[in-house]
């Protein structure tokens, strides 16, 4: 009984504000609809009611956002018919329709509106993405906030939404109104890289923090340089090349492992390639000395994004001269000892080649690498028959040529 | 003797016990060993076999002017449309069974409690809704940057449902909605997460286009003067149900379509076969070949009633979209071809009443009036009823009454004046005829002269009435299809000597009364 004056009382109320009433007639029964609310708010208990004349057993049919299902009534007194709407319908926002059924026709129809319960506690949830970004003023992390109410609803359009930003020592605020079930904002890179934290807030509720990576930006143009232990041409040292400190346009200091390609130009037309990625913003990458006097011409690049200047290296000869003694008949040929730039016998596996000669044309060309700062050629009687043969010797950049010998 | 037969009897008792235990081992291990085997499907754990033909084909028009947050690119919609649209898929079919099936690749987990809740309260109560929805017109409001999110706004959802309680239909609803709807994306789905229903903001105006034929009353005008249907059926004598087939030649039609003229027609009917043309989609081979015969008709100037659904007979809400396709594309193929009379919706729907339910068969029907007069708005509709009984259905949503008449002409007077007091449209008798076969199957009791003696009363009492017709048919045909009328060759036989021309190609008594 208490319960019916509630709704007589709590229909008073709404009818003030709407008054909506159905009647229609049909050939000998009646349907009125007595519910004169027609908007609620989720969770809240819903009950339509209706006063049936001539129906033994109508039906509710309804009709929500996620799906439709027929009700019986759940309460009768004498023609006045009250539909509970169960819970799965009445908890979840948006436009419900509703049919009243009797045995053969469709007696009524019409509409309620539910809205979110925002006085119910506020659920968030939140994306954020892409999560690395560059450097700059151009890219963003896209923060979407999409509150709900307790009953998993998305909250009315023009919610206010807070939304927060730690940068380095700067936290901002901004605001931003609900459309479309979420609100939304770019959250801007910054010039420096870093991390930016961020947050959201709505009705009180905070999300939880979100980290979005500000990594550098592309590299620009840069300088290089070389070391080496000494500048001959000893096919032995290494020669270092180093990049100046990489930074983007922004002035930080491009991300560690950034490969850089140093390219060199020799004097033969050859060209060489190194390697190296950054640490700190500096590349450096090795190169063999040549093993002859020469010059080289040295870029580096990060392939597609910047470049380098280009440097001049020059290598000097280790010796100007060297001796080659001829024994056994001429057949065995020793070059060396080979001396370097302090008369220090050069380290093992220096090139020299030897060409021999038969009237005026090359028919071999030996090879071999010198041990112990010498290199003898051993010319076998069974492979070399002729009795003139002439000789070239090469090596570390020097050649030496010797007129016909004489064999047996 | 007898002794040694009993001691045989035993013996073969024995071994065919034997084999039969003997197979009956092997299909058990071999069935085993298949259902062992069907798990090993690799497709199935990366759900590359999740209903991957077409099988859901509302119609949808998006809008992508106004998105926020970042440009829509066509794949990603297109993905996001296939989603979609199987989501509403799911969520019918789910319904319908009051089974969860396929929910969990198109709903988020928090998205797929409230249909399982709902699902689950139908399930108790016994409640089952068949339900589809025709059309879609989704607005994407926003795509995020990272490609993860789309808020849409499906501003017409045209709805239609069936609710059984207890096996029993209780009651069809019908309306357009709106929803406002949040996908993510998901292992690669596009998953709802939001769906909230909004009143919905369409208003339809209707526009009504000019056309060449128009219906003033129970009379046809053809532009602005009366115009009296005189046609016939046509199939080509060696293809009969199969116009559109492999037989196709344009010879044939083009001589066949002389001879109609020349006998005083001035149009012709024929039939559309839906699995023949591809069903949803439309082979565009079969559509040329339409127009190909359309281009015929109007060399010859004829005009053609187009029937759309021949050999179709599923009517259930779930198919409803496939058919609008279907019709859709064969519609928008050749409306503006000038040799196009009418639409015959179905080829006698009414014999399907009984099978397939007579509200299911009118509620088809009456949705794809709907859907064809959103293509084509400038050609009169029809369906061809099997019996005057039944022509009076739907006739306020038809432009014309076609109805089908194979009784004794004695009872036609009749059945035509009573047909006629109930509707105010035109009125067709769209097929009707008689056999000339005279065999065993019927005891030689029809013969040419009784044909021909058909038609001439039909012809006198047609220009009595100035009655629209269409007769069946041109050719005695030499092979029935057994989908026609079954396999009893009784019947076969009888329906093999409807024609005005013989199987051997000659005119018979009866082409004399072809037209009035």
């Amino acid at each position: 009984m208490k319960k019916f004056q509630l709704l007589i009382l709590l229909l008073g109320l709404a009818g003030s504000i709407c008054s909506f009433a159905y009647i229609q007639e049909l050939d000998n029964f009646q349907a009125e609809e007595l519910t004169e609310k027609s908007t609620f708010q989720a969770g809240e208990n819903i009950q339509l009611s209706f006063k049936i004349t001539g129906v033994e057993q109508p039906k509710l049919y309804l009709h929500h956002s996620y799906g439709s299902t027929l009700l019986n009534e759940s309460k009768k007194d004498n023609d006045r018919f009250i539909f509970q709407l169960p819970e799965i319908f009445s908890k979840k926002t948006g436009e419900l329709t509703w049919l009243l059924l009797g045995e053969e026709e469709h007696l009524l129809s019409g509409t309620i509106t539910i809205i979110p319960a925002t006085t119910t506690k506020t659920q968030l949830e939140t994306y954020l993405g892409p999560r690395s970004i560059v450097a700059g003023y151009e890219d963003f992390s896209m923060l979407v906030v999409s509150p709900t109410d307790s009953y998993d609803n998305p909250l009315p359009d023009s919610t206010e939404v807070f939304i927060f930003k730690q940068y380095k020592n700067r936290i901002s605020e901004f605001k931003v109104a609900m459309n479309n079930m979420m609100a939304w904002r770019n959250m801007m890179s910054e010039p420096k890289a870093g991390i930016m934290q961020i947050s959201s807030q709505v009705n009180g509720t905070s999300s939880k923090e979100f980290t979005s990576n500000i990594y550098p930006s592309n590299a620009t143009n840069f300088l290089i340089s070389w070391d080496r232990n000494h500048e001959y041409a000893d096919g032995n040292q290494l020669t270092e090349f180093s990049t100046s400190v990489i930074k983007d346009e922004f002035e930080n200091i491009i991300a560690d492992g950034t490969m850089v390609e140093f390219l060199i130009h020799t004097e033969e037309n050859h060209l060489l390639k190194t390697y190296a990625s950054t640490i700190n913003g500096i590349a450096k990458a090795k190169m063999l000395h040549p093993d002859s006097p020469q010059t080289w011409n040295v870029k580096a690049y990060i392939p597609g994004v910047a470049e380098s200047n280009t440097i001049e290296l020059t290598y000097q000869p280790i010796l100007e001269d060297f001796p080659v003694k001829f024994s056994a008949g001429n057949r065995k040929i020793t070059v060396g000892p080979l001396v370097s730039f302090m008369e220090q016998l050069i380290p093992d596996g220096a090139q020299v080649k030897l060409l021999i000669y038969n009237e005026g044309e090359l028919i071999e060309t030996k090879q071999k690498t010198s041990s112990n700062g010498k290199v003898a050629f051993l010319l076998g009687k069974e492979f070399y028959p002729e009795k003139r043969y002439s000789f070239q010797v090469k090596a570390l950049g020097v050649t030496k040529e010797f007129r016909e010998r004489k064999y047996e | 003797m007898s002794k040694k037969l009993n001691k045989n009897l035993y013996r073969a008792l024995l071994i065919v016990t034997f084999v039969a235990l003997n197979g009956l081992i092997i299909w058990g291990i071999s069935s085993v060993l298949a259902y062992l085997n069907t798990g090993a499907d690799r497709s199935t754990m990366l759900h590359a076999e999740v209903i991957n033909s077409k099988i859901y084909t509302p119609k949808i028009n998006w809008d992508i002017s106004a998105v926020e947050g970042r440009p829509m690119e066509k794949p990603t919609l297109q993905e996001i449309e296939d989603n979609y649209l199987k989501s509403w898929y799911v969520r019918n079919n789910a319904y319908k069974t009051n089974n969860t099936h396929g929910i969990a690749d198109f709903y988020t987990d928090s998205a797929r409690v409230n249909l399982h809740k709902i699902i689950q309260l139908n399930k108790e109560q016994n409640i089952s809704i068949e339900a589809t929805t025709l059309h879609h017109s989704p607005k994407i409001e926003f795509y995020s940057a990272d490609g993860q999110l789309v808020v849409l706004t499906d501003k017409e959802v045209m709805e239609y449902q069936k609710v059984y309680q207890h096996e029993k239909l209780v009651a069809i609803q019908e309306d357009t909605s709106a929803y406002q709807v949040m996908l993510l994306l998901e292992d690669g789905f596009w998953r709802i997460r939001h769906l909230v229903k909004i009143p919905s903001t369409i208003k339809k105006d209707s526009v009504q286009a000019s056309s060449e034929f128009k219906v003033k009353g129970k009379k046809l005008y053809k532009n602005g003067k009366p115009f009296i249907v005189k046609g016939i059926n046509y199939y080509p004598q060696d293809s009969p149900w199969d116009m559109f087939g492999d037989d196709f030649d344009t010879l044939v039609i083009q001589k066949d379509f002389q001879l109609i003229k020349n006998q005083g027609l001035n149009s012709i009917r024929i039939f559309i076969q839906y699995e023949d043309f591809g069903k949803a989609e439309v082979k565009p081979e079969k559509l040329k070949k339409l127009k190909k015969v359309l281009d015929l008709a109007e060399e010859n100037k004829l005009k053609v009633v187009v029937t759309l659904f021949d050999f179709y007979g599923d009517y259930s809400v779930l198919d409803w979209t496939l058919t609008h396709r279907h019709a859709e594309a064969i519609v928008s193929a050749v409306k503006n071809h000038p040799a196009i009379l009418a639409w015959d919706l179905k080829n006698e729907p009414d014999l399907d009443f009984e099978s397939r339910g007579k509200e299911n068969v009118l509620a088809w029907l009456s949705h794809l009036i709907t859907q064809i007069k959103a293509v084509d708005q400038q050609h009169l509709i029809t369906v061809g009823w099997s019996t005057p009984e039944q022509a009076h259905l739907l006739s306020d949503e038809l432009d014309l009454v076609s109805f089908h008449y194979y009784k004794d002409l004695s009872l036609l007077e009749n059945d035509y004046s009573a047909l006629n007091k109930k509707v105010d449209k035109p009125l067709v008798l769209q097929e009707f005829g008689a056999t000339s076969y005279d065999g065993i199957w019927n005891l030689w009791s029809n013969s040419e002269e009784d044909q021909a003696a058909y038609h001439k009363k039909m012809q006198a009492f047609l220009k009595e009435k100035e009655l629209a017709f269409m007769s069946w048919t041109l050719y005695d045909f030499k092979k029935i299809p057994t989908d026609v009328v079954g396999r009893l060759p009784w019947r076969k036989a009888r329906q093999k000597h409807f024609g005005f021309i013989n199987s051997r190609g000659n005119l018979k008594l009866s082409s004399n009364y072809m037209s009035y």
